[in-house]
């Protein structure tokens, strides 16, 4: 297995004066790959994710990204150093045209418009739902179609590594196999990626790792076919089947 | 009639520039800035200073009050809303009440309480179409839609733009997009600085210029945001005309010292039939 390009170590998040939701997580993600976290409501995965790119500050552990430490970089700040987000929900200013929310996506990360137009075009190949649309209001979008644009957001700036919150929640059959053959055509192109799924079978199929996340903490990391012919996916889930350690992985 | 429908413009347009201002920082720090009052007697009297004591040109003076208002408003930021940027709106709404205060009295304290006026020449007023129109007014006109087309620039047309209207809609979407929050907050407080200072004056040249004078502003203002729906600030320029007009409507019926009230009425009935204002719908969610 390839270098990893995020390690996350002991890794302690929350909200507000609350308690840690992620307690003490610890898993990487190996450079080049489509990793997958999986885990029951309410998990903490989306907690999980907030706290890596920087919108909640952890409380403890660290975050390696390429080999930096970016524990404590605010969002603006992870974004530059190339990390990718698409948040479960509100993923795009409604409010703004498709063109808007996509000139804006690059412009602040890096810093100009130069290259702007090649990164739309890269992005209107993955995604030609969205080609002269531009004037669109975002906010009019279909859920699939809002999808797909804040998908092609976080790719405008080429980050390499991309964080995606349930891509394929809400969607209909059709955009569910259309969503993951957009991340496997990401991926292709050479971004690293780490998902959260409950589409877990379809999400597998193109994940090379998975990592099982119960109650803000990692029961387990391996490989995706691994998980998928795991005799108990249930006890995995509840933590009381015996597999293989995070650091064994 | 029409010169009715002239006077209410001209004291829409006043309205409006603070409107604009209240209604940017609204968006962005989420709270109503009660201080805009004083912002705006704050500014005028800047300009005074320059243009009186020193004797500068108006329009130089005025540009000079925006500039000290605008840094007002930054140092303020930086003193009382900054720490306390994660609290509720209400309480950062009664911490501007206490800058409005502030603001007011550091005010009476450099240049006393006395009514003052601009070094401006007297001039008779035009005769237009039947109306009488006097150079105030013209400038009142010429300045607020000059200042409501440069917002409407920066925030349609430019990146500062953008960004801002990315924080007022999602803070978490804007910074993941790379945009810093602290500056959006502090181009926001330089802008409606300078939005306040420029009517300051134009209210000053309007009037008179004393320590009340923002005092009076600030529930038309109030209203202005709210008609146009809160956060809205394109839509705040047509609440403003509309309490304008409004306001002058009412001296048709009612004694002038209830012009306040119009203002206040028409808040209350907005609140009730239209909680998001005239063009507001209640906002998609996801
Ligand atoms: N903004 C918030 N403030 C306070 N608590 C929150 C917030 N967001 C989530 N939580 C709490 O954190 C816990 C984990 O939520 P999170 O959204 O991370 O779970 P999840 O694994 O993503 O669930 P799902 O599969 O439903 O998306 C929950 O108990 C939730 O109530
Ligand atoms: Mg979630």
């Amino acid at each position: 297995m390839s270098d990893p390009i995020l390690t996350v170590d002991a890794l302690r998040a929350g909200y507000g004066s609350g308690g840690d939701i992620i307690k003490g997580a610890g898993f990487s993600v190996s450079e080049g790959a489509i990793s997958t976290i999986v885990g029951p409501n309410g998990a903490g995965k989306s907690t999980l994710i907030k706290s890596l790119v920087g919108l909640l500050t952890p409380r403890s552990g660290t975050i390696t990204l390429n080999e930096a430490d970016v524990t404590r970089l605010n969002a603006p700040a992870k974004a530059r150093a190339g990390l990718g987000y698409v948040p479960q929900e509100h993923n795009v200013f409604r409010n703004m045209s498709i063109g808007e929310n996509m000139t804006l996506a690059y412009e602040f990360i890096a810093k100009g418009t130069k290259g702007l137009k090649a990164a739309r075009e890269r992005v209107f190949d993955i995604f030609p739902d969205l080609v002269h649309r531009e004037a669109d209001m975002a906010g009019n979008l279909s859920g699939g179609q809002r999808q797909m644009l804040a998908f092609g957001c976080a790719l405008m700036p080429g980050p390499s590594l991309l964080l995606l919150d349930e891509p394929s929640a809400g969607l209909s059959p059709k955009y569910v196999a259309e969503m993951f053959q957009a991340v496997k055509s990401v991926n292709d192109a050479g971004v690293s990626i780490l998902m959260i799924e409950q589409n877990v079978k379809e999400a597998m199929v193109i994940s090379e790792t998975a990592i099982v996340l119960v109650s803000g903490q990692v029961r387990a990391q391996m490989p995706a076919p691994e998980f998928l012919n795991h005799p108990d996916i249930h006890a995995l889930y509840m933590g009381t089947a015996d597999v293989t350690a995070p650091e064994t992985v | 009639m029409l010169q009715i429908l002239l006077n209410g413009v001209v004291s829409g347009l006043l309205v409006a520039l603070p409107a604009i201002a209240l209604s940017l920082t609204y968006g962005v720090l989420n709270f109503p800035n009660f201080a805009i009052g004083s912002m705006i007697t704050m500014g005028a009297y800047i300009a005074l200073f320059f243009n009186v004591d020193i004797g500068v040109p108006l329009l130089l003076a005025a540009g000079l009050g925006a500039a000290g208002l605008a840094t007002v408003a930054l140092v303020t930021d930086r003193l009382v809303y900054k720490p306390l940027r994660n609290s509720d709106h209400v309480t950062l709404l009664v911490a501007s009440m206490g800058v409005y205060f502030v603001l007011e009295n550091v005010v009476r304290f450099l240049w006393g309480s006395d009514i003052r006026g601009y070094d401006i020449a007297v001039a008779r007023p035009h005769r237009w179409m039947g109306m009488r129109v006097n150079n105030e007014q013209i400038t009142i006109v010429i300045v607020a839609l000059l200042a409501m087309v440069a917002v409407w620039f920066i925030l349609m047309r430019t990146p500062l733009g953008r960004a801002m209207r990315a924080v007022s809609d999602n803070p978490d979407l804007a910074g993941v997009r790379g945009i810093n929050r602290n500056y959006v907050i502090a181009a926001v407080w330089a802008i409606s600085g300078v939005l306040a200072g420029f009517a300051g004056v134009l209210v000053g040249m309007d009037g008179v210029v004393d320590p009340l004078m923002g005092w009076n502003y600030i529930l038309p203002v109030f209203a202005a945001v709210i008609l146009g729906g809160i956060g809205n600030p394109l839509g705040a320029v047509v609440g403003a005309l509309l309490i304008g007009v409004a306001e002058e409507l009412s001296t048709l019926i009612l004694p002038t010292t209830y012009r306040q009230a119009v203002a206040f009425l028409i808040i209350v009935f907005v609140l009730l039939l239209r909680p998001h204002g005239l063009f507001g719908k209640a906002r998609i969610s996801r």
